[in-house]
Formats: structure tokens, C-alpha cells, sequence
């Protein structure tokens, strides 16, 4: 433990806690090939929120479960790219090494808290656990420790509730104690998966604000994935957006929303129906389906739903490149000119709230 | 558009009114005391010809068990459904399966409400089978029509669910709820499933669906940006009761209830484009529908609950035109919510 | 798309022929499945046509090859798995006992399997009091030891063939209630069962369109595994002399005759013990083979290669299910 310590102090906080570089993810099964994530580059850096936006099959949580060592593999294999956490490439380590950095400084949010949780133990012992297991701590520092974490995430009346079991949780109590077991022992960076979808808008509210106010106290890394613009918005100090395995645009979270580079996520926008019902405009759908992960179109993944897909797009895939002011990156060839075009956000703010 | 509550009463096509559902539990004991849950438990509100009427509230406000009610896919325990101008509520189910063809249902998980081993087709003339709808050729001729209307390739029909994609299931799911021409569709969380771009497609489709069939929707959802999109009017519903009913501009510019206060105010952004909106949290969580609190059922939440509202259930009543609400506080006498809260 | 395009007429009819053929090149492509139903076929041929080729060559009794060893050569095609304690050749009487024991086994599976699964699929669909009936009948028969329940009909009545079917065939019946009334449970919950009722379906039409396709797959395989339990459970009758009476001939009865020579002969009952254990496995790969093959979800593992891909891929990336 100390000696990470020591690690990260050596190391400073100047470069990216994570660096992914080229990630590449294929699902093999009876000679088909399903390509699930294809050269992916994100970065996270110390005290920083990034959310990695998608819909379903983008690849964004398969990226994640690559990093960390938990797809199902076979059929999933790393077919390429690098991921360094705090200076090493995480792909070179042994699992038992790469589980053991992934248990103790990177922490872990699901969807489903139920799932996250042990229903045989009480949420005291599986607390506990944490420290005993990662901070070597005795029974009572264990469980004093767990209290205070309980305490901090929210749970009312912890002197008694502590020895409760999951199931006795509502469910936004329950993602209250998977995010207190995800920080137990101090991560330098957390990974939430979809933390809120499983639940009601005004317990989403009180669980955003919580990972916010976490993170800001303790200065970590928090990777978000989401479906959703508004969760990233809210949350997010930058974005990455994902299709067909790929990252399409990626930016400060103003910028990117205030006026898109890529068409896709502007298609996101116009899909939103908050946005069309403010301004009493029909919604303008992206149309078409998402593409088949066995068979992308060559060129841009996104031609053929695209209004502006033009020749080049068919034949030549984009490279994800600097856009306008250097704020943010789009894989797009016309995303100059979708800048130029496209309104600012300024001009709806007033409506939009 | 003209604004829905100015319309003739004729067009009402359900009007439901003091309904309730209550679940019975197992008694505590021999004499333990027969408690149940109140799922629904006292709505009233009708529903005209072409309308959407969204019904929004967090997971267990009854409003999931409110549309199981209206299609009578639950017993009502209390109350009183019309639809087209006849009383539902105590047909057999035998006296009740003619009367479907008038209200339909499209599900929120397409892929387990279309049934594994059934094609496309099969599915989506289901219906028409039952009420012998006419010979063989013109039931495949309306299938291949409503798989036109619904934006499905014919090409398709013979596929089963599993081979399509989540938003095409949700198409087969609109073509069966249609296919009997009805005139009342329950839509419980119908897009809440789908991917936003998917969803918007589905919701543009049931917007022209609506206008080219003259539709009547209950739109059930939990997302307030859906339903402000898709709805002219809007329930909100907690605890099994409809705490305030508007229409939908009324509702977003002016909620009057502190529950709907505190609702929109939760939610997130609907635009993300604007940023730095922090969200209001609200406090706590709804509390059981087993045993709600006495008075008010929002007052444990409430921020401006005071002691008359433990005591008093506040009557659902009319607060500006067309615009109703359950709160003491829009009582005659009571001062006006400030202006800050909104 | 036009309205004259013929895609419409892929309907029903049409394309049952195709999938024939597709399930065939389905079964060739499994190896167990399709050896299993060669097997199941030959055993199918001996049990129609065996007794007429063989003529009577079961019962001839030769004193002198009593308890002859198999493949001793020089005795002919014959006695090729040995004699019994007889003489009589064994190959030729494991070829007629296939007719009575596959008869006896499949008209008990067949009975017990339409009875129970019927009133299983009842108890489960209506529940109450009817449900609660049937199901402690059931537990009434399974409580009840199975063999004794045997014993004293069949010396009440006469041990005929079609009585040791009914009788065996009441105690088979409860497994098929049980399972069916479990999976008819689970199956009612499925939301495509409240959708169906919500377009008036009545309860009729749902049952045996929405429930029945769904659970029977289970049925079979519950089946399939009861064949060998019946297969036994007859020569168990046999042995008490209350099952088939000579010279009427079964694999059961014929391991029971063997077992007094299991030191000295033991392919006496090895023949036909093996003759049982492939029947029953054959059953099961094959049953287990037509599970995949009828459920329209798994049937994608059983066809060639070029369709996969997509079925793989829904695996992989289910749509997002927000638990509301």
C-alpha cells in the first residue's frame, strides 16, 4: 500500500492516471469475428470526470471490461492497444497482479448494486472485508473504518444498520453502499458503469451529487459510462463519445455539446426530446439502425445513417483529429464545416430549463 | 392546437374515476390486522379522442398498476372505468374481451412481450384472429398494411422477435396494439428501453400514428422529457395518487404542487447544453404504499409541510383552467407558493 | 417496396418443406444427434419387422449351446452375442423384446406425458383449488411406493400387457404434472402471456398457443429421460413375475433372467442391459438435440456458420433493460 503511495508522490500528477491507446476488442465465435471495440484512445487524468458516452453496442462497456481484466474471454480477445495506469501498460501484467492493482486503485460502480453485493453477508462484513483484505486492518479499525465510510456515503442511522443485509436496502441505498465499498480503500480512479439507470430521477439526483462531491474531496479519476447526455452533462468535465467501437468525437463538455463536430452526436441532440419539447419542434431522429459489430460499413461506421455522407465517406474512415479551437477532437471530414453551420447553445438557453 | 380541456365532453373515450387497486398481503398472524398494498388508490381523470395524457411519477407511484388497470389485466378493487361510454369496470372477463378491441397496450420490454416462438406476422395477426377479423387474404392484407404503417419491412414477417432489433420489436408491439383499430392505446414506458436515438424514431412514429388514426394515448413514463415531448396533458402520480393534472405547458411553466416542484426540479438538464444547472436533490425516498402517511402523502418529503397536513388529506381540485392539484397550499385563504420555489 | 412484391407469399405453408429440410441438414451437422437417431431408427425397424425376418429363431431352445459365449464364431450369425441359459440365441431375442419393451416404454412415457402434462399445465395455469387438487393427487401417487402400487394391482388384475402400461404409467404421471405445473408458473409470468391477454385472448387460446409451445420442449426432455426409468422399472415387474409373462420377451426381462448367471454368463444380461442404456441415451441426445432445434432463440447454434454472427452479436449486447 505504502509503497504506491510512494509511487504516485514519484510520478507526480502531471501526465494521465489512464491512458488508453488503441484498444482493440474482438468477440471470435465459430469462425466470425464481431469487432467490439476498434482503436480506441482515452485518457484520464488525476481529479478529472470523464464521461464515455454511448448507445447500446457502441463498445463502451466492453472497453472498460477489457481494461479491467473481466471479459468473457473466450470469446472476447485484446487484439491490440495499451492501457497504463500509473505508468504501467495493465495488458503486460499478470492477472493475478492486474486483479490486484484493479481491486486496490481502481474501484469499481456497476448498474445493478444488487448484483455488486453478497446477499449471504451483511454489509458491515463485506465492508470490512475491504479493509481487511486490501489495508490488512484488524476486526475493530475494520469496522470502525466502515462505519465512517457508511457515514460519509449517506447511509442514515449507521450504528444500526450496518449489520443489515443488501436486501434490506432500497436500491438507492444499496448503490450508496457499492459506491462506499468502491472507495473504501482509497482508488486512484473509479469506473462507473451506468450508476444511475436503475434509478428514480430524484434518487439519480442525490447519487450524482454524492460521486461529485466524492470526487472532488478526494481528488480521484471517475470514468463515467452512460447512455445518457444528461447524466454526462451534469457529471462530466469531459466526453467521449462512442459508435461502432469507436470514439467519434471527444472534448471539454461545453464545447461538445454547445456545438458538435460530428454528426452522430449531433443526431444525439436533435434525438433528445427535452430539447424538442422546449423549443416545440418536432424531433429529428437519427435514421436507420445501429450497425452490425460483424460487418461495419468501411469507410466512416457512420455513412450510412448520415445526412452529409458523401463518397469520400464511403471509401476513407476519418481519423479522430484536432477540431476548431483545439478544445476537442471529431473522426468526421466535414466537421469544419458542421461547426460552421451548426447554432450555438447560447441562442436556446433561455428555453431551456 | 387547440387546447384539449375546451373540447366537446363527447370525446371523452375512458373516463376513469376513483379507481383503486389494492394488493392484499398475507395476514400477520390469525389476527393480524389484513394489510395491502394501496397501489392505486383513488385517480380520477378522463381521456379524450386524439389526446396524450402522459402519466409521470417515480417507480412505485401505481402508475405501471394504473394502465394493468385500465386494460383490466388487473381487478380493479375499487372505483369506476368507462370506456366509450361503457362501464368496464365489473365485466366478466368473457363480457370484457369485446370490449378490447378498443383499448390496447404496447409493453416496455418489446423482446418478452412478443412471444419466442411466434414470427412477426404471427404476432401482429394475432389479434385479428381472435376477432375473426375476415378470411385468411384480408387479414395477410391488413398485416402487410400495418407492418407498412408501423415503418417495417414486409420483407420481415416471417422473421421472429429475437431477430429483430429493440426498436423494430417495439414496431411489431405498435402494429399488434393497432391492429384492431382501437381507440385507446396504454403505452407503459413503451421507449424507455431504447437507445435515445431508437426512441426518437418510436416517438415521432407514435406522434403521426396518433394523428392519422385520431388516437387516444396514456402514456406512462418515468422520463419527464419524454413525456412533456409526446403528452397535451400530464398526471403526476405519488403514492398512488395523482397529485396534479395540467396541461402540459401549464405543468412545465407553472407546477403547482410541491411534489411536481420538486419533480422537474430533480430531473436532469433536458437540454445539455446547458450546463452549470445544478440539480435540486430531493430528499429521501417514497415512502411505503403499504402504509402511506396519514394527510398529505407527500408531506414526509415535503419542504413546506405543515401540521394541517398531517391531519387532512388535501382534495384534488381545480386551480386554473383545466389545471388541478392536491395541495393545502392552493387552498383559498393559504398564501400562493413563492415564486423562488418554481 | 410495392404492393406486388411476393413477399407475402412466404407464408405458412410454403416454407414448411424448407424447414423440413433445414432441420435435417441441422440433424447431420450434429454427429451424437444423428447418431442417436440412426440408432433409434434401426431399433425402430427391428421393432416393426424383427419378428417376421427372424421367424421364430428366439424361442428355437438348443440345449447344447447352453449359455454359449458371444462371438465364439463357428455357431453362426445367430449366436453371435451368446445363447442363454437355454440355448436360445440372444441377438435374435434382443431383436423381438425391442418390439414389446420400446412398446411398453413409449405407450407408458406417451400416457403419462399427455395425462400429466395436462393436468400439470392446469394446476399451473388455474391454480385454486383444482390446482391444489391435482397436486396433492400427485403427491398422493409419489408418496406411494411406486413398485408396490405395481405389485398389488397386477395380482389383483391379470399382469396383461396393457395393465402394466396403465399401472406403470399412473406412477410415471405426477413427474410430468410437477414439471409442467413449474414451468407453466414461470411461463404465465412472461409478459407475451398478459400481452396476449390484453388483445382478448382468452384463456383457451393462450394456453395453447402462448403456454403450451413454451413448456413442451421441457416436457420432452423430461420424457426422453423416463424412458430408461420405465425400461427398468418393467423389468422390475418382470423379475417379481408379474410384468410380461414368458414366453412374451423384454430387455428387462431378459437382464432378469441373466442375473443368476452374472458370475458364470454375464453377457446373458449384458446385452440387453446395453441395449437399454443406448435406447435411453439415444433419447436423450436426440431430445436434447430437438430442444435447440425448435426453439427458434438457441436454433441459430445448430445452423451453419454464415447466419451466426448476428445471434452472437444480440448475445453480446443485449438491449439496455432499465429495472423499473
Amino acid at each position: 500500500m505504502t509503497r504506491w503511495k510512494e509511487f504516485d508522490v514519484k510520478r507526480g500528477s502531471s501526465g494521465p492516471l489512464l491512458q488508453v491507446q488503441g484498444l482493440e476488442v474482438e468477440f471470435r465465435t465459430g469462425g466470425r469475428v464481431v469487432h467490439a471495440v476498434n482503436g480506441i484512445d482515452i485518457d484520464v487524468r488525476r481529479g478529472e470526470t470523464v464521461a464515455v458516452l454511448g448507445e447500446s453496442g457502441s463498445g463502451k462497456s466492453i472497453t472498460f471490461e477489457a481494461i479491467l481484466g473481466t471479459l468473457d474471454s473466450p470469446p472476447g480477445h485484446v487484439t491490440g492497444g495499451r492501457a497504463e495506469f500509473e505508468g504501467q501498460n495493465l495488458f503486460d501484467l499478470s492477472p493475478r497482479r492486474r486483479r490486484a492493482i484493479c481491486g486496490d486503485r481502481i474501484g469499481m460502480i456497476f448498474q445493478d448494486p444488487l448484483s455488486a453485493l453478497n446477499p449471504v453477508y451483511t454489509v458491515g462484513w463485506q465492508m470490512a472485508e475491504m479493509y481487511r483484505v486490501h489495508r490488512h486492518l484488524g476486526r475493530a479499525e475494520a469496522r470502525r473504518q466502515s462505519m465512517d465510510m457508511l457515514a460519509r456515503v449517506g447511509i442514515p442511522d449507521v450504528q444500526r444498520r450496518i449489520d443489515n443485509y443488501p436486501h434490506e436496502f432500497s436500491g438507492g441505498m444499496r448503490q450508496r453502499l457499492v459506491i462506499a465499498m468502491a472507495l473504501a480503500v482509497d482508488p486512484a480512479l473509479v469506473i462507473a458503469d451506468e450508476p444511475t439507470t436503475a434509478l428514480d430521477v430524484t434518487v439519480e439526483a442525490q447519487i450524482l451529487a454524492l460521486l461529485r462531491d466524492l470526487q472532488r474531496e478526494r481528488g480521484m479519476g471517475l470514468i463515467l459510462i452512460t447512455h445518457s447526455m444528461a447524466v454526462a452533462a451534469e457529471i462530466a468535465d469531459r466526453i467521449c463519445v462512442m459508435y461502432a467501437g469507436q470514439v467519434v468525437e471527444r472534448g471539454d463538455v461545453r464545447t461538445l455539446f454547445g456545438s458538435p463536430a460530428h454528426p452522430y452526436t449531433a443526431g444525439l441532440l436533435h434525438s433528445l426530446p427535452g430539447v424538442a419539447a422546449a423549443r416545440h419542434r418536432r424531433l429529428t431522429p437519427i435514421p436507420g439502425q445501429p450497425p452490425d459489430l460483424a460487418h461495419i460499413p468501411p469507410g466512416c461506421p457512420f455513412h450510412p445513417r448520415c445526412p452529409r455522407a458523401e463518397a469520400r465517406c464511403r471509401a476513407e474512415p476519418p481519423a479522430l483529429r484536432p477540431v476548431g479551437d483545439g478544445q476537442r477532437e471529431a473522426a468526421c471530414h466535414f466537421a469544419e464545416e458542421l461547426l460552421a453551420a451548426a447554432p450555438t447553445a447560447q441562442q436556446d438557453e433561455g428555453h431551456a430549463r | 392546437m387547440t387546447p384539449e380541456h375546451l373540447r366537446p365532453d363527447s370525446d371523452v373515450v375512458l373516463r376513469v374515476q376513483d379507481l383503486q387497486k389494492h394488493f392484499p398481503l398475507r395476514r400477520a398472524g390469525r389476527h393480524g390486522p389484513g394489510l395491502s398494498i394501496k397501489a392505486v388508490d383513488g385517480v380520477t381523470f378522463d381521456v379524450r379522442r386524439g389526446e396524450t395524457i402522459g402519466v409521470v411519477g417515480e417507480s412505485g407511484c401505481g402508475k405501471s398498476t394504473l394502465g394493468r388497470a385500465v386494460m383490466r389485466l388487473v381487478e380493479p378493487t375499487g372505483g369506476r372505468i368507462e370506456l366509450m361510454g361503457k362501464d368496464i369496470t365489473a365485466l366478466s372477463r368473457r363480457e370484457m374481451r369485446p370490449m378490447r378491441r378498443h383499448v390496447q397496450m404496447v409493453f416496455q420490454d418489446p423482446l418478452s412481450s412478443l412471444n419466442p416462438r411466434m414470427t412477426a406476422r404471427q404476432i401482429v395477426e394475432e389479434p385479428l384472429h381472435i376477432f375473426r377479423w375476415g378470411d385468411r387474404a384480408s387479414i395477410e392484407k391488413r398485416s402487410a398494411m400495418l407492418f407498412d404503417h408501423v415503418g417495417l419491412p414486409r420483407a420481415s414477417l416471417s422473421k421472429h422477435a429475437h431477430e429483430f432489433s429493440g426498436g423494430q420489436r417495439q414496431r411489431i408491439a405498435i402494429a399488434r396494439a393497432l391492429a384492431l383499430n382501437p381507440s385507446v392505446v396504454v403505452c407503459d414506458e413503451a421507449v424507455s428501453a431504447l437507445d435515445v436515438s431508437i426512441q426518437a424514431q418510436v416517438l415521432n412514429l407514435l406522434q403521426d400514428l396518433q394523428k392519422e388514426l385520431n388516437l387516444a394515448y396514456i402514456f406512462i413514463t418515468h422520463d419527464l422529457s419524454v413525456v412533456e415531448y409526446i403528452s397535451h396533458r400530464i398526471a403526476v402520480m405519488y403514492l398512488g395518487r395523482i397529485v396534479e393534472l395540467a396541461d402540459t405547458r401549464a405543468l412545465f411553466d407553472q407546477p403547482m404542487h410541491p411534489y411536481t416542484q420538486a419533480l422537474m426540479s430533480s430531473a436532469p438538464s433536458r437540454d445539455p447544453r446547458v450546463l452549470g444547472a445544478e440539480r435540486e436533490v430531493l430528499a429521501g425516498e417514497v415512502p411505503s404504499p403499504i402504509s402511506p402517511p396519514s394527510g398529505c402523502r407527500f408531506r414526509t418529503r415535503c419542504t413546506k409541510a405543515h401540521d394541517r397536513c398531517a391531519v387532512t388529506s388535501p382534495a384534488f381540485r381545480s386551480v386554473g383552467s383545466g389545471h388541478m392539484a392536491a395541495c393545502h397550499l392552493n387552498e383559498a385563504g393559504d398564501a400562493p407558493i413563492p415564486d423562488e420555489v418554481v | 417496396m410495392t404492393d406486388k412484391t411476393p413477399d407475402t407469399t412466404a407464408s405458412a405453408p410454403a416454407s414448411n418443406p424448407r424447414r423440413r429440410y433445414a432441420l435435417l441438414t441441422m440433424l447431420a451437422g450434429d454427429r451424437f444427434a444423428s447418431a442417436a437417431a440412426c440408432f433409434l431408427l434401426l431399433l425402430l425397424f427391428f421393432a416393426i419387422f424383427g419378428p417376421a425376418l427372424i421367424g421364430g429363431a428366439e424361442v428355437r431352445m438348443n440345449l447344447g449351446m447352453r449359455n454359449a459365449p458371444p462371438f465364439s464364431g463357428e455357431n453362426g450369425l445367430p449366436y453371435l452375442l451368446g445363447a442363454d441359459s437355454l440355448g436360445r440365441p440372444i441377438l435374435p431375442r434382443l431383436m423381438v423384446a425391442a418390439r414389446t419393451t420400446l412398446g411398453i416404454s413409449i405407450g407408458v412415457v406417451f400416457l403419462a406425458m399427455c395425462v400429466g402434462s395436462a393436468l400439470g399445465i392446469v394446476a399451473g395455469y388455474y391454480g385454486g383449488r383444482l390446482g391444489g387438487a391435482i397436486m396433492r393427487g400427485a403427491d398422493l401417487v409419489m408418496s406411494f411406493p411406486s413398485l408396490l402400487l405395481a405389485v398389488i394391482v397386477l395380482y389383483v388384475l391379470e399382469p396383461f400387457v396393457f395393465n402394466v402400461v396403465i399401472v406403470l404409467a399412473i406412477t410415471r404421471i405426477p413427474v410430468f404434472i410437477r414439471v409442467a405445473r413449474a414451468e407453466v408458473l414461470e411461463v404465465k409470468q412472461r409478459l407475451f402471456v398478459e400481452a396476449a391477454r390484453s388483445i382478448g385472448a382468452g384463456d383457451w387460446r393462450i394456453l395453447r398457443l402462448h403456454i403450451t409451445p413454451v413448456v413442451l420442449p421441457t416436457l420432452f426432455t423430461v420424457a426422453s429421460l423416463d424412458l430408461a426409468n420405465v425400461m427398468l422399472a418393467e423389468s422390475s415387474l418382470s423379475f417379481l413375475g408379474i410384468g410380461v409373462q414368458p414366453p412374451g420377451v423384454t430387455w428387462g426381462l431378459m437382464v432378469a433372467d441373466g442375473r443368476n448367471f452374472l458370475t458364470t454368463a454375464w453377457w446373458l444380461s449384458f446385452w440387453p442391459g446395453l441395449a437399454i442404456l443406448l435406447t435411453a441415451l439415444s433419447a436423450n441426445l436426440l431430445s436434447n438435440w430437438m430442444r435447440i432445434a425448435m426453439d427458434p432463440k438457441l436454433r441459430w447454434r445448430l445452423e451453419p456458420e454464415a447466419t451466426r454472427s448476428s445471434a452472437i452479436l444480440r448475445r453480446l449486447f443485449p438491449a439496455r433493460s432499465q429495472a423499473r
